[in-house]
């Protein structure tokens, strides 16, 4: 069995009957936040950081659910910023939360300085942080965990704006 | 082979990667020993090892393990195995064991007579056994030879939870030992309510007690520093907030603070905060009629650590410029009044956090790299 089968067949295991296997997280690399900017031109999405090592982190996911539910319009694009060898407690959590079938990204480059940089300069590892980007891609920008009375707000109006 | 060849048409997949390339933990703590060499302690797989330098970094011995039987030794983030050299040449080492559950562990001791002895199998040091989150040591060493280790502790919060009651945070813990880690005492309880994943600040004192500095959680969720003494019996003195960036937050900062005392007997800090309008790296004097912060570095500033020689401060940070990671310092000749800063040394990859050693008197920065490893940086 190869390492990226093992992998997966430990993370099918550690869910259990019942759970739908999450599809891997892609690396997230030096281009890759410009390239989710280009994607998502013109329109309003959410970059949301989190860890698997971060317990506010994941107290937020159910939010993530929520929203994705109600406004499948607008992009939450996951990024863990966890090691690539994480991959697996990523698709494990994001699996039991629902998110599994969109699970993002997870940090792919070990200088992780430069990734942190290419998202916001003044980025220095806090988890959870949040940018809710809208049409024009100006961020608001949360540390810490999300209002749920917040972020229903924003996906609203964000949502309203994009059907005019 | 469908699969994988899949998985190569789509690009490198996150699993893919970490089987190529591995990813380098740089977590590593240095410590100078009786006889001017350095010792470093950093993780290897599943072994915690320790080499040691005569000529200040330039050169290292091979790595020597500390536990000879492969465990799980966590090294990211704010996590990395400590060391500390205790005044008879003995040498002691901390790291933290991460167990199956999410956010548990253990925090595990080894020691040796001397830089060439063999290392005693590991303890665990807390006498509290639950798989919970016992994370985050801190070891020091105090002037008359007393070892402390301080750790992040979830036994009230699990209590708490079975008793349906609200518990913010998690706990400060400290174990004593007088037979240079032989045995150990405790588990003391410093506080409630620290923050959950910041490393903890220790100080050592004269009288054998001592001094800790780290992020707490104040109410209702504000994310500033304590500080607090436990005395040689192990009897904590009521907690003192002693910043107020007013960093209301549930967060993981993983920015712990950093403390030291000059000659005259003042406490110096530096930590981090990113409260709206009030973020960065600080340094301050704490207590009384203390001057109000000053920002250190500039915003990409991160993971300062401070040490002090006399009256002679030195504070070292990281910083970034969107292609090199810089370790910059700040000095001051007069307990912190006046202060010159420059750049030490950079890196164009992953770096650790640094440190700040002293040694006779002389400051030396000490910065794990993954393109210069177990670097030293004296500055004159």
């Amino acid at each position: 069995m190869n390492r990226r089968a093992l992998l997966l067949a430990t993370a099918a295991a550690a869910l259990g009957p019942g759970f739908a296997l999450a599809e891997v997280p892609r690396l997230f690399q030096l281009g890759t936040m410009r390239a989710l900017r280009e994607t998502h031109a013109g329109r309003p999405f959410v970059l949301a950081l989190w860890s698997v090592h971060c317990a506010p982190c994941i107290e937020d996911l159910p939010l993530w659910r929520k929203m994705r539910a109600i406004h499948p319009g607008v992009p939450i694009v996951l990024v863990a910023a966890d090691p690539a060898e994480e991959t697996p407690r990523v698709q494990t959590l994001l699996a039991r939360f629902g998110l599994g079938r969109d699970p993002g990204w997870i940090f792919g480059e070990a200088y992780v300085e430069k990734l942190r940089f290419a998202i916001d300069r003044t980025w220095r590892g806090e988890l959870p942080r949040t940018y809710f980007h809208d049409h024009e891609h100006r961020a608001r920008t949360v540390t810490g965990r999300v209002d749920t009375a917040f972020a229903e707000a924003w996906f609203a109006e964000v949502a309203g704006q994009g059907s005019r | 082979m469908r699969r994988v060849f899949a998985a190569l048409a789509l690009g490198m997949t996150a699993a893919a990667h970490a089987a190529h390339e591995g990813h380098a933990q740089l977590g590593a703590t240095a410590a100078f020993d009786a006889a001017g060499g350095v010792l470093a302690a950093y993780k290897d797989g599943s072994h915690v090892v320790v080499r040691r330098s005569a000529d200040f970094g330039r050169t290292w011995s091979t790595p020597r393990r500390v536990n000879a039987v492969p465990e799980p030794v966590a090294a990211e983030g704010e996590a990395r195995p400590k060391i500390a050299t205790g005044t008879r040449g003995e040498v002691y080492v901390t790291w933290t064991r991460p167990l199956s559950k999410p956010y548990t562990g253990e925090i595990r001791f080894a020691r040796a007579d001397d830089v060439d002895a063999p290392f005693s199998a590991p303890v665990t040091v807390h006498t509290d056994r639950q798989e919970i989150t016992h994370r985050f040591d801190a070891l020091s060493v105090g002037p008359g030879g007393r070892l402390y280790v301080a750790w992040i502790d979830k036994r009230d919060l699990e209590l708490a939870k079975r008793a349906g009651a609200a518990y913010a945070g998690a706990a400060v813990y400290v174990a004593v030992s007088d037979d240079g880690g032989k045995s150990f005492r405790g588990d003391f309880k410093l506080a409630d309510h620290s923050c959950e994943c910041c490393r903890i600040a220790l100080l050592p004192e004269a009288d054998g007690g001592l001094l800790a500095l780290w992020r707490h959680v104040f109410e209702p969720n504000v994310r500033d520093h304590a500080l607090a003494r436990l005395d040689g019996d192990g009897n904590a003195a009521p907690l003192r907030r002693v910043t107020f960036d007013d960093w209301r937050i549930d967060a993981c900062p993983h920015h712990g603070p950093s403390l030291a005392r000059d000659e005259a007997g003042r406490l110096h800090a530096v930590w981090f905060s990113g409260a709206p309008g009030r973020s960065g790296v600080f340094y301050a004097r704490l207590g009384d009629n203390a001057p109000l912060p000053r920002l250190v570095g500039d915003d990409t500033a991160a993971h300062a650590d401070l040490a002090v020689s006399g009256s002679r401060l030195l504070v070292a940070w990281k910083s970034f410029d969107g292609e090199r990671t810089h370790l910059e310092i700040m000095r001051s000749d007069d307990g912190g009044e006046t202060w010159r800063t420059r750049k030490l040394s950079h890196t164009d990859g992953p770096s650790d956090q640094p440190r700040v050693l002293t040694h006779a008197g002389r400051f030396f920065v000490f910065w794990n790299t993954a393109h210069e490893p177990l670097s030293m940086h004296e500055v004159e």
